[in-house]
């Protein structure tokens, strides 16, 4: 039997209101506090949608974190971040966390961020982390980079997911688009392993790490194998004949394109799922998107969170193909 | 061939408050006006006073609005000029931004919305779902202005086709996508599309837009592809669709590519054969220490490849990073071109720009930014018995 879930993961785009406040602010023509106010009020109408469309798990869509790195470069000492670099094929870039000197997430400095940018007694029951395989490609260091996956899961991405989880995450969700965008030596996937221990041995909530931006297709037998409670595949860049073949583990499939401003249709994404369940059988079948849906606009990104919830729906009333 | 060591603007400027304020019908503060008035003596900027009083009414009509629109632009002008730049522009103020100024006058497209570029910056994002054409030349006026009033050669800059494409949604060439088509099939209905996409931007946009400047008048033309390496595999599309812009045109065409892993321009961009110059950003990923060594110039290593691209097009570069204030000293930049003229090996295929254009900056630092650069190129120029 396959329990199926929902969620959102990652960032979510900024209203049209944040966006208009945001400008104004950096134009002097409106206090800093503007932003805060709206960004809160953003968080809220997100909650709210996630609520009416049945999403398993709430995610706060990283609606305070400049990119995926910021809050948690800034929170460790001596840390700094660079230029801006681009995030795989988009139009969006992220700022390179230069890491140098011993590793080390001060949770107190981390706390203090999550403060600045949320609000108090919400629960995020989703929270998104960049991967250690993705950090430690991304980041300027002068270390060996197979080796810093391990020191950035003990020392940077732990420490975070267990102030998350104090914070009412029930999901820390990895993300690793590095991944599939780029490929992974034979050698580094020991590390890679050795790292996702560091993250999740008891730590008490399910560890989902997910491929995105490129085909998972020739690294999906050893995803499978990852200590991970589930895998993610982008379906907008994967082909879903190599999803075949009974998982033990659980299946994330990016059935929402992020990319895209047509939105899917519901039916078509619940026989979607259907069909994987039935080619798969995972124990744990999650419907999300394939990247975050930070690159289409807030009207776009609301509807296609819609159709995630009502394909789950659909899934769950009618599970068989 | 361009001159060695010319120094050009290579993007936009901050508009200033007033001419905000003035276009979308907001009063203005006192400070506004202080600033125009300010800004209209340092730069010179003759018959200001004119601006002043338009500032100081109580509404603006229309055409009035559009006046003070038109100061902006002379403004941007004097700018350059002032600050000593040899080939310059408006900073763009006509334009709304670079990709909803060209996509506002285009059939064709519709406003899906505003998605994020980094940090707090964001981009208006539309959809094409008809036809492509060009509805109006979109920017005629502001060169007929600038063409008249500036005491420099001017470049202009249009927005290209590659990056117009990609920095929209398709909901006309490629459909809603069946994730039960095998991926091979999808991967080449996208690269299809794609293709049929940003050629016909080329074709039916941004091509009658250079021709109807080249009536005007226009002499160099500069086509971005910000978004030019947003898809690796692309690269030979988007020179496909720069030669579809250019060719049999008469003028000098170069092209402003910045902040990518530029490794993955090539070859691709070897094939861009009517490109006179490629502009690049450097000087955001290199080091503030002087020197003119392998090692004090990390962010420079990458220029050997634009160095030995077939046909020895001239390089434009990038001195000045545009995400800080921190105003690089005359030396810096000087030991940045010095460094690319020995890698060169000399100055006659290099010009002189900021990485790209310096509208996050104030005036206040753009302006001190482009007056070392252009200290530091009389520099090098001295250094390299210029």
């Amino acid at each position: 039997m396959t329990e199926i879930t929902c969620y959102l993961h990652g960032s979510y785009p900024h209203s049209e209101a944040l966006v208009a406040r945001a400008r104004d602010a950096a134009r002097g023509r409106r206090p800093d506090s503007d932003v805060r106010e709206q960004r809160l009020a953003d968080r809220a109408a997100l909650r709210a949608l996630q609520r009416e469309a049945g999403l398993t798990f709430l995610s706060s869509g990283m609606l305070g974190w400049q990119d995926m790195f910021r809050p948690l470069a800034a929170a460790c000492p001596g840390w700094s971040t660079g230029p801006l670099r681009r995030w795989f094929a988009t139009n969006t870039f992220v700022r390179t966390p230069v890491v140098r000197g011993t590793a080390g997430l001060d949770r107190d400095l981390l706390a203090a961020q999550l403060d600045r940018i949320s609000s108090a007694g919400e629960a995020d029951e989703v929270a998104t982390l960049p991967g250690p395989y993705t950090f430690s490609r991304v980041a300027d260091t002068t270390q060996d980079r197979d080796g810093l996956m391990r020191i950035l899961a003990e020392t940077v991405l732990r420490p975070a997911a267990a102030e998350l989880i104090a914070r009412g995450a029930r999901v820390i969700h990895l993300e690793e688009p590095w991944l599939a965008a780029h490929g992974i030596d034979d050698s580094c996937w020991p590390h890679l392993a050795d790292a996702l221990h560091q993250v999740r041995d008891a730590l008490g909530v399910r560890v989902v790490v997910h491929t995105y931006f490129g085909d998972a297709g020739p690294w999906l037998e050893r995803l499978r194998a990852l200590p991970a409670d589930a895998v993610g595949v982008d379906l907008t860049e994967t082909d879903i004949t190599v999803l075949s073949g009974r998982w033990t583990t659980g299946l994330l499939v990016g059935c929402i394109d992020g990319r895209s401003s047509l939105v899917e249709d519901a039916a078509s994404t619940a026989a979607l799922a259907r069909r994987i369940i039935g080619m798969a059988e995972p124990p744990w079948l999650i419907l999300s998107s394939g990247c975050d849906l930070e690159l289409v606009p807030t009207v776009v990104a609301d509807r296609k969170t819609k159709v995630l919830g009502e394909a789950a729906k659909l899934v769950v009333l009618e599970p068989a193909c | 061939m361009l001159t060695p060591l010319l120094t050009h603007e290579v993007g936009s400027l901050a508009k200033p408050a007033w001419r905000v304020k003035a276009a979308a019908g907001r009063p203005l503060a006192e400070a506004d006006i202080r600033n125009a008035r300010a800004w209209g003596e340092r730069l010179g900027v003759d018959g200001h006073e004119r601006l002043l009083e338009l500032l100081r009414q109580p509404s603006l009509a229309a055409p009035e609005r559009r006046e003070v629109t038109d100061w902006s632009s002379r403004y941007g002008l004097r700018f350059f000029e002032s600050a000593g730049v040899d080939v310059v522009y408006d900073g763009e103020q006509q334009r709304s931004e670079m990709y909803a100024w060209a996509i506002a006058h285009a059939a064709g497209f519709e406003r899906r919305g505003n998605v994020r570029s980094f940090d707090d910056k964001y981009y208006a994002k539309s959809a094409v779902t008809g036809p492509i054409a060009l509805r109006e030349p979109y920017h005629d006026w502001e060169f007929r202005l600038l063409h008249a009033a500036a005491q420099r050669p001017v470049k202009v800059p249009v927005t290209g086709p590659y990056t117009l494409a990609v920095w929209s949604f398709d909901e006309r060439y490629l459909g809603p996508a069946d994730l039960t088509v095998p991926l091979a099939e999808r991967r080449h209905q996208r690269t299809a599309a794609r293709r049929r996409f940003v050629m016909d931007v080329a074709r039916n946009l941004v091509r009658p837009n250079i021709e109807a400047l080249l009536r005007l008048g226009a002499t160099w033309i500069q086509i971005d592809e910000p978004g030019g390496s947003t898809e690796p595999d692309e690269i030979a599309l988007m020179a496909e669709a720069y030669n579809a812009c250019v060719d049999g045109l008469e003028a000098t065409f170069s092209t402003h590519l910045c902040f990518s892993d530029y490794r993955l321009f090539f070859p691709g961009i070897a094939e861009m054969t009517g490109c006179a110059q490629f502009a690049v950003g450097f000087a955001n990923d290199d080091g503030r220490e002087l020197g003119t060594s392998d090692d004090a110039r990390p962010g420079y290593q990458i220029i050997r490849s634009f160095r030995d691209l077939p046909g020895r097009p001239a390089l434009g570069l990038g001195v000045v990073d545009i995400h800080t204030d921190f105003v690089e000293p005359p030396e810096l930049v000087r030991d940045r071109i010095l460094y690319a003229a020995r890698i060169f090996g000399g100055p006659e295929r290099l010009q002189i720009m900021p990485d790209c254009g310096l509208r996050t900056r104030s005036w206040e630092i753009a302006y001190r930014k482009l007056a070392s650069m252009t200290v530091g190129a009389r520099l090098a120029r001295a250094a390299l018995g210029l």
